[in-house]
Formats: C-alpha cells, structure tokens, sequence
C-alpha cells in the first residue's frame, strides 16, 4: 500500500512539474485607438486581423467580422459643434469644403421631423449653396448659417433608446430585421445600449449591437457578417473590455 | 432489479414526451401577433414566404422534408390600414405637406379585388373620408383633418372577415397542388384554435417512399389570417399538435 501511495505520489509530481515549469502566458493588454472622436481601449480578439479603416475599424477572421465604427453626431450639441466647422470653413472662404462638409452630416431625419427639416432647409441652403450657386452676399450667408444654428439650438435631443429606435431602421436595417432585446447600459459614464437585431419572420440570424454616446457622436460596436454563434462570445468580450477615454466636455457651443 | 424487470414488462413503450420552446411573439404583415411554442433546435428554422404567405417554418433536420410552418396569410392583414392611419394621428404636427401626402397615400385600402362584399363597400367610404382628409389638410384645418382621420379608423373597424366568406381563395386542395406524389386531400373540417373558429384541412402524400401526412390549420384573428401547417410521419403530429395548442393572439396594436 505504502509503495502505492508512493508512485503514486511520484505519478502527480511528474505531471504537476513540467506545467510549473511554463512559463505562464503574458497577460493581454489593451489596445488604444482612435475612430472618429472616440479614444477607445479595448482587448483584441486573439487571432483577429485588426484593420483600421479611419471611421471604422474592423475585427476579422474567417467569415467573421465585427466592427467599431463612428455614424456621427446625434445630439443637438454634436450637430451644433459640426455647422460651427462649417461656418469656420465658410470664413476661411472655403466654401466648397463648407458645403461639403454640411452635405455629408449624416442621420438629420432622426433630429428633425419633415415639418421641422423644412424650417431649417431655407437657411441649410443658403448657407450651404452661399457663394457657390447663388448670388448672394458673404453676409447673407453669414445670417444664415446663424439662423441654422439658432435652429438647431432650439432642438432638445431625445434620449439615446429614443434615438437607437430611429437609428437602427435607417441604417442597420428595413422591414426585414427588428430589435430582439435592448438594454441600457453606462459604459465609462457614456449613457449606452446594447442590443441584438433579428430576422422579423423567423427570429434567427441574430447580430448584436453596442451603441455609446460618446462626445456627441454615436459609437457603434456590432457583429458585421459571420455566423452569430461564433461571433457571440468574441463580440461579448470585446464590449466587456471596451473603455473610452474620460470626456473632456461639448463643444457643442454657437460661436 | 425488481423495477427494471416490472419496467421491462410493459406491452408498450412509453411515448417519447413532446418538448418544446418557451413560447416567443411574433409580428407579421398585419402588425398582429401571435404568440407559439417552436420545437427544438433539431428542427431548423428559417423565413417561410411561400405564395402569399410570410412566416417562420421549421425543417427536420435528416426528416426528408418534414417541416412545421406557422405564417399569416396577408391577403387580409394587407388591406388594413390602421397602423398607417395610427401613425398619421400620432405625428400630425411632424409631417409637411408632401410627407403628409405620401403617409394619407398609405392610408388608403386597395380598391377591388376585396375579400368580402362588406370590405368592397367600406373601402370606398374610408378612401373617400381619406380624400377629405388630405382636403382640410390642404385648408389648414387641422382639426377637421383629425375628425376624417377618427371616422376613417371608426369606419376601418366595421370591416369583419370570417373564415366562411374567405378561406375558399386559400384552402389547401388537390387541384392546386398537383406536384404532391399520391396526394389524396381529405373535405375540411370545422374546429376552433385558440378560441377562434378555425378550418382544417388533411392530406397524405408520399414523400421519397414514405408515406407522409399533412394538415393545414386556418383561423382568422382581428381580421387577420393564419395558417400552420405540419407534413410528416404520424409519429411527429403530436408535436405539431402540441405547437398548435401553444398558440395565443396577444393583443395588437390595431383591434378590430
């Protein structure tokens, strides 16, 4: 019995020393990057290529793909910060730039309703097409860009699951997909939802969603094409890792 | 021992108990749900939109073709424009006037083709109170514009389909689906499913050398249709009978 115990004894040190011996695996560390606004730190997913594609970056492997994205500005103070870029333009007499820049704001229906858009168009397009198409003066556009502004000043932003439920249909989806489950999270103080989409008829081919308020603009972390199953446990500790960079307040002020 | 001996003396096996999902809401065409308990994952799901149809089916995986469908037969749920005419209501003071223009558009009911004479003769009088609508809208009279609009949704909800006047366009029969192998189509019976009046049609066919059963099951909920639908063995009905028995209609946004 004695000598059983013994090899025994000797059976679990052999297993046991050569795995004290390796070396434990260096603990991953964050990577810090920037899309659009957002100063992110997040985990890389082990084995991902990481492409940086400036306002989106992306995490790919195989037929998998998640993405890191920022759509723009979705508050009252991020439209504002954005037509007072405009305007620095439209003074530096940039004026194509000007217009450009304004053109290419994207998500304007989800801040103003059609009756609301047509207010705001008179003086969009003054300021927008001043100097460009129109014979107007340089102060003509200078009153309109205030009108613009002043508009967009008066418009109170909804909160953010009010704005997720505009959002998503424009871009992320049609008649075919819906929200399967939504729930509101603080991610590093940012008012956050994270959410998962599927198919409306059969309830399948599920994508999960991140979306942060982050400096105005709207972080977006969610599954691009791949198989969900794979995709899920991936995706889910890319967000639990997820960390943004203290703000450091609006710019969201009328010059 | 003595327990397994008695157990292994029974005459029959005892039936494989049924299992099934917990139950899950689902919103199709007309924006009425349904509420069901799906089989398990062996059986693969995916989008059914089969004729006039939209819905989720279930396929057995390995099952030769055995597949459980639960849709809505939008003929009905189609003609309904209580949403459009709900969302019209809700963001009255949002719309301009050509945003205003095109949602009205959506709240106006096919004209022809109607499934009853009752919905041709209503159709007409709530396209008419619609017209009148967009009318007032143009004089600026919002007020008169929220009465046409109350008396278009009075008028949407004295519609009513029964089974009787409507199912005959969409019986399953042999005529209209030849391609089933020996398929021999039973006369439709009369039942009810979740406290509506349903209609049932059995059939039997051969599927790759096995002979299969089939049955359709048909009910007409606030004005919208259902269909589900079981083919395969004898063996599978009770799961396709245990689906049926999950079914509810929770309420919808638009009640008739």
């Amino acid at each position: 019995m004695r000598t059983l115990r013994a090899r025994g004894a000797v059976l679990i040190l052999a297993v046991l020393l050569p795995a004290a011996c390796t070396p434990a695996p260096e603990p991953r560390h964050p990577v810090r990057f920037t899309v659009g606004l957002h100063d992110i730190s997040l985990l890389e997913p082990e084995g991902w290529e990481h492409l940086d594609h400036g306002l989106e970056h992306r995490f790919h492997k195989g037929r998998n793909s998640i993405s890191v994205a920022d759509i723009g500005p979705v508050t009252r103070d991020g439209y504002l910060r954005e037509m007072n870029r405009a305007l620095a333009l439209f003074r530096e007499e940039r004026l194509e730039d000007a217009s450009a820049y304004i053109s290419s704001l994207p998500l304007r229906s989800v801040l103003f309703s059609p009756r609301q858009w047509d207010e705001v168009s008179d003086a969009w397009y003054i300021a927008v097409d001043g100097g460009l198409r129109k014979p107007v003066t340089t102060n003509d556009v200078e009153l309109a860009y205030r009108d613009l502004l002043d508009m967009v000043a008066s418009r109170e932003t909804e909160p953010l699951p009010i704005l997720v439920e505009r959002i998503m249909p424009e871009l992320y989806f049609g008649a075919h997909r819906e929200i399967a489950e939504q729930v509101e999270v603080v991610i590093n103080d940012r008012p956050a939802v994270r959410l998962e989409t599927w198919d409306r008829l059969s309830h399948d081919h599920r994508r999960g969603f991140l979306l942060v308020l982050d400096h105005d603009n709207l972080l977006v972390v969610r599954m691009e094409l791949g198989v969900y199953e794979e995709m899920k446990p991936v995706f889910d500790a890319l967000v639990a890792s997820l960390s943004l960079k203290p703000d450091q307040g609006s710019t969201g002020s009328t010059s | 021992m003595l327990l397994l001996a008695l157990a292994g003396c029974g005459e029959q096996p005892t039936e494989k108990p049924v299992t099934l999902l917990p139950p899950e809401v689902f919103t199709w065409t007309g924006d009425q749900p349904i509420s069901f308990a799906p089989p398990h994952s062996e059986w693969e799901r995916s989008r059914y939109q089969n004729g006039g149809t939209e819905g989720v089916s279930f396929v057995l995986t390995g099952g030769k073709g055995q597949i459980v469908f639960v849709a809505e037969r939008f003929f009905l749920g189609n003609r309904d424009r209580c949403m459009a005419i709900r969302e019209l209501m809700d963001g009255l003071g949002d719309f301009n006037q050509s945003s205003f223009a095109e949602a009205l558009q959506k709240g106006k009911r096919f004209e022809g083709g109607a499934p009853s004479a009752q919905d041709d003769r209503i159709t007409a009088g709530i396209n008419e109170t619609v017209r009148r609508a967009m009318d007032h809208y143009r004089a600026g009279d919002m007020a008169l514009v929220q009465v046409e609009l109350d008396r278009a949704l009075e008028q949407s909800g004295e519609i009513r389909y029964t089974l009787a006047e409507t199912v005959d366009q969409v019986l399953f029969t042999a005529k209209g689906n030849s391609v089933y192998p020996k398929l021999q189509v039973d006369p439709p019976v009369e039942g009810e499913l979740a406290g509506e009046p349903a209609v049932t049609v059995n059939f039997t066919f051969d599927s790759h050398g096995t002979p299969f059963l089939g049955r359709r099951v048909y009910v007409i909920h606030n004005n919208r249709m259902f269909e589900i639908g079981f083919q395969g063995p004898p063996e599978n009905l009770p799961l396709f009978e245990e689906i049926l028995q999950s079914i509810t209609f929770p309420a919808g946004p638009c009640e008739h």
